[in-house]
């Protein structure tokens, strides 16, 4: 049958033919409507603060549904602006009151939305921005492109990725205006606990607003009587509000934003109207003194424990000054001290791109090095620059900030930096260091008693493998005797050790790709020190923190110092006593204080030690002393205290 | 029945899936009659050989949207196709034919191409009676090497066809088809369905006339800035490597295509003939963007073409 042989050559060929050629998409096929890809083993850590508030089961606090409930509780606790429409007339949209503007613009640079923004100043003062963010979704990073910018002038619903209000207003019970962060679904108007800003998954409100707007994302109070934890209550915020995380408005850097060419949205159609919104967002900034110029004239008196309206500066520079007498806005030069320290590359390559729209919004009239206005800020914070930007990865905070700051100038800059601080910022070869490879941390040096010890490298970064070993012993014995360790290639090892001394152990961590440097601990064997490590409690804690007036002698809420916490027992909860309740609560504000992710860096561990802390080094915390000194006897128990899961 | 038996040359083959049509053929003599005229020598390797020497000019090789999206080129091509009938029954033959072309533009040479393929049809024809209706059905099979990286793949069809004469001067072919194609780059990745109705009116020793209708639904290629219309319409896309200095991205969308050609066909001999044709592209996205619009999401390109044809 040659007919049925023919058919079977050809149907042959034609098989050959589909198979032989094209499929599979080129790598630079585009797909619209696809999220990011993640890829696994790089950083991820992105708009979620340094310390998320680690729970005992590993989820991050402040990234809960519950985080999110307790704080929309706090500032709408009878849920009048649960849906767009009831915020939007409870703050006056569209009424023809106050005075409403919007402005169309694509944010370039942080986030990459095209964004319309409307915003209204009411007759109160009071002030209200509803965003409108436009993606279109290209499966690479959220990225700008000018057709996001298209999407927010046309308004394609399509494109509309989230809506978020920002009011600054009173709080239920009048009072000083805070800020206040909501988030609503783009369909159904809904206000939503958790927001997806980056496409890298939804987060809890108000984090990811906050988190670059200034605010703290302190950890939640216990249960009260009705069941629910309670958003915390910030005791140095001006308002008094629980709500209050301190957060701000920073200014709209004109000149880092992209405009249309479509007339109506021209930049010099836009201009006029960032510069009124920039106008009312300097009313929201609080004065730290008092000023002659009429555009300060609407801003209330600073509280020394608050922000002190920092970006006001960047903001008058911007507009030409005290009267903002320019009409447009200009990318302000270096602060003077940047200048002066000779450091104006480094400011314009890291600090203004990567670093100040973040940083600029915090701080308080207390302590303020991390505003990073003066380059010797930047400078006292080298170690945790190094740790967040070329360690962990967590900085810069949004992931397009972070793509954008390691594909420019400004990470060599950032490198060259960090080495002339001490900073082991490039490789051997001399190439900057990026974080993703793998990280040993095998926690911090320590003092402990014989017995078993409980290591953990829970700590390390970018990696699943752990070989420990001990290095040395007493007086840099090698071998070593009087210690052992076992499960020593796992994450959780234990050392034992029957001769006090001082034991160096070794932790290596690796992923299948890379294997960290080994990284010592030093283990410190005190027999008799006391309390034991695992027998360290709250009280403990709380007793070393209520001894004497060193620490509570400022951290009281009646000191006009306004610090942040109180450490003294008060009816926390408002019941009328103070009860076994109160101290569950105090609990968890110390414990807020802890980062169980990055250990070291705990405030609770950090400002008594003289880091960034207002009142300096305090005693019992000199941690230029090795452990098992008296002189940081105290540090030593916080430290002990957390390792062990900082028991109640 | 010239232009009803040219079924050598594929119909979707330029660079955007736009293609320049069919042809018509010169008269073939008894070779082409069908299944109940069956072929002559069974020791000849190919009963047909047609070459197709060509000419074109598209005034939108883009298959561009807006006024600053639409490019012009020229482009010279040539087709080769050998077939082989086999007879089956007094009915039905099977007609196998090997397909070679290339075209080769003068603008962008990235739309460039060489390709060869495949082509089987069984055909039908109940007797030999002059208004007797031919049926066939065929499957088409084609490799394409690109100067444009992106586009190198494969393309095929499959359909049904019907052909047949009116009058002694009119000629009538219908066609339904599916075609697919697969390619480097995902937006070259298409699939479509087309019904195709060809008219041929002899004007004896003068030549003939066509028309040729095509509704096609499917997917479709454009170039165009990357503005937010095109991303909305755009299932894939991709920076377009046959415009290089030019920023475009190549995008598929889905649409609704008209194709029209008319064409005249003069014979310059027994075998050789020149072909003279219009064909016109007009495609329109089947997707209802969520915003408004101005202007037309329309897309219209026109073919204009020369070919010589001879017959071996």
């Amino acid at each position: 049958m040659a007919f049925t042989r023919t058919l079977g050559w050809i149907s042959a060929a034609l098989a050959l033919l589909l198979t032989a050629c094209g499929g599979g998409g080129s790598a630079g096929d585009v797909h619209p409507g696809a999220d990011p890809v993640i890829v696994p083993g790089e950083p991820n850590a992105f708009l979620l603060f340094p310390n998320p508030q680690v729970q005992p089961d590993g989820s991050l606090q402040t990234n809960t549904d519950a985080y999110a409930k307790a704080y929309y509780a706090a500032i709408d606790p009878n849920n009048t602006k649960d849906t767009l429409a009831k915020w939007k007339a409870a703050n006056g949209f569209d009424t023809g009151t106050g005075t409403q503007v919007t402005t169309v613009f694509g944010d370039s640079r942080d986030l990459g939305f095209g964004r319309r923004i409307t915003g209204r100043q009411n007759a109160d003062g009071t002030l209200a921005f509803l965003t409108e963010n436009y993606l279109i979704k290209t499966g690479g990073a959220y990225d700008f492109s000018p057709v996001n910018l298209e999407a927010a002038i046309v308004r394609d619903p399509n494109a509309l990725v989230y809506v978020a209000g920002i009011e600054v207003s009173p709080g239920s019970a009048g009072g000083v205006s805070f800020a206040k962060f909501f988030n609503f679904n783009v369909a159904t108007g809904v206000r939503e606990d958790t927001v997806d800003i980056d496409g890298r998954g939804d987060k809890a409100m108000p984090g990811p607003c906050i988190v670059c707007h200034g605010g703290r994302a302190d950890a939640l109070t216990p249960p009260d009587a009705s069941g629910n934890p309670r958003f915390n209550l910030l005791l140095n915020a001006v308002s008094g509000n629980r709500g209050d995380v301190m957060g701000q408005l920073p200014p709209f850097e004109v000149s880092t934003f992209q405009f249309s060419t479509t007339p109506g949205f021209t930049r010099a159609d836009q201009e006029p109207i960032l510069k009124t919104m920039n106008k009312w967002i300097l009313c929201s900034y609080p004065l730290p003194a008092p000023s002659p110029s009429p555009e300060d004239a609407c801003r209330r008196p600073a509280g020394v424990g608050e922000w002190q309206g920092t970006a006001a500066a960047l903001l008058k520079a911007a507009y030409g000054g005290d009267g903002l007498p320019n009409p447009t806005y200009v990318d302000p030069p270096p602060p003077s001290s940047w200048v002066a320290a000779n450091q104006t590359s480094l400011y314009a390559t890291v600090v203004a791109p990567a670093c100040r729209v973040c940083h600029q919004m915090r701080g308080t009239g207390r302590q303020s090095d991390i505003d990073l206005e003066t380059f010797e800020k930047f400078q006292s914070y080298a170690d945790r620059t190094f740790a967040t930007v070329v360690d962990r990865g967590n900085m810069p905070l949004a992931k397009l900030v972070y793509d954008t700051f390691h594909a420019s100038a400004g990470e060599a800059a950032l490198a060259d930096f960090l080495v002339g601080q001490g900073f082991a910022a490039r490789d051997s070869s001399g190439a900057v260091l990026r974080p993703g490879r793998p990280i040993a941390d095998p926690g911090p040096d320590r003092v402990v008693r014989q017995g078993d010890t409980h290591l953990s490298a829970g700590n390390s970064l970018f990696a699943d493998t752990y070989v420990w070993s001990i290095a040395s012993g007493p007086n840099g014995a090698v071998p070593v005797s009087g210690a052992t360790l076992t499960d020593a290639n796992t994450a959780q090892p234990t050392f034992n050790a029957t001769t006090d001394g001082t034991y160096v152990v070794s932790l290596v961590a690796s992923n299948a790709s890379a294997k960290s440097a080994p990284k010592l601990v030093s283990l410190v064997v005190q027999n008799a020190l006391t309390p034991a490590p695992s027998a360290i409690r709250f009280s403990d804690i709380k007793a070393a923190l209520q001894d004497g007036m060193v620490c509570q002698g400022c951290h009281n809420r009646f000191t006009p110092l306004k610090a942040p916490i109180d450490f003294t027992n008060y009816d926390r909860d408002g019941d009328g006593a103070v009860t076994p309740t109160d101290d569950a609560w105090f609990y968890a504000e110390v414990k807020s204080r802890v980062n169980f992710e990055e250990i070291v860096a705990s405030p609770l561990l950090e400002k008594p030690s003289g880091h960034h802390h207002f009142g300096g080094l305090g005693p019992g915390f000199d941690t230029s002393l090795p452990p098992g000194q008296a002189g940081r006897a105290k540090y030593d128990l916080f430290l002990n205290w957390i390792l062990n899961g900082a028991p109640q | 029945m010239a232009a009803l038996l040219n079924l050598a040359a594929p119909t979707p083959s330029a660079a955007q899936d736009t293609g320049k049509g069919a042809a018509v053929a010169p008269d073939s003599g008894s070779g082409d009659q069908g299944p109940s005229s069956p072929s002559g020598s069974a020791r000849r390797i190919v009963d047909r050989v047609e070459i197709e020497l060509g000419y074109t000019y598209d005034d939108n090789v883009t298959l561009g949207r807006a006024h600053d999206e639409i490019l012009w080129d020229q482009l010279l091509s040539l087709d080769v196709s050998a077939s082989r009938a086999l007879r089956v029954d007094d009915n039905v033959r099977f007609v196998v034919t090997g397909l070679a072309s290339g075209e080769k533009f003068s603008r962008y040479d990235g739309l460039s191409r060489l390709s060869g393929g495949l082509q089987a049809e069984l055909q039908y024809r109940q007797s030999g009676a002059f208004d007797a209706i031919t049926y066939a059905a065929f499957a088409r099979g084609w490799l394409d090497n690109y100067a444009s990286h992106l586009r190198d793949g494969s393309h095929y069809s499959l359909g049904v066809n019907a052909r047949g004469a009116l009058t002694d001067r009119i000629g009538l072919l219908g066609e339904l088809a599916w075609s697919q194609r697969h390619a480097q780059s995902d937006v070259w990745d298409l699939t479509d369905w087309s019904a195709r109705v060809n008219l041929d009116y002899s004007l004896g020793n003068r030549g003939t006339l066509y028309l040729d209708g095509e509704y096609r639904r499917g997917d479709v290629v454009s170039d165009g800035h990357a503005t937010l219309v095109n991303v909305s319409l755009a299932k894939v896309f991709v920076l377009d490597d046959a415009f290089p200095d030019k920023q475009l991205f190549a995008y598929r969308s889905d649409a609704r295509n008209w194709v029209s050609t008319v064409g005249y066909n003069l014979p310059l001999g027994q075998r050789t003939s020149i072909d003279f044709s219009w064909r016109r592209v007009e495609s329109t996205p089947t997707a209802t963007l969520s915003f408004d619009v101005q202007g037309s999401l329309r897309y219209v390109d026109n073919q204009y073409s020369v070919v010589l044809l001879k017959l071996f």
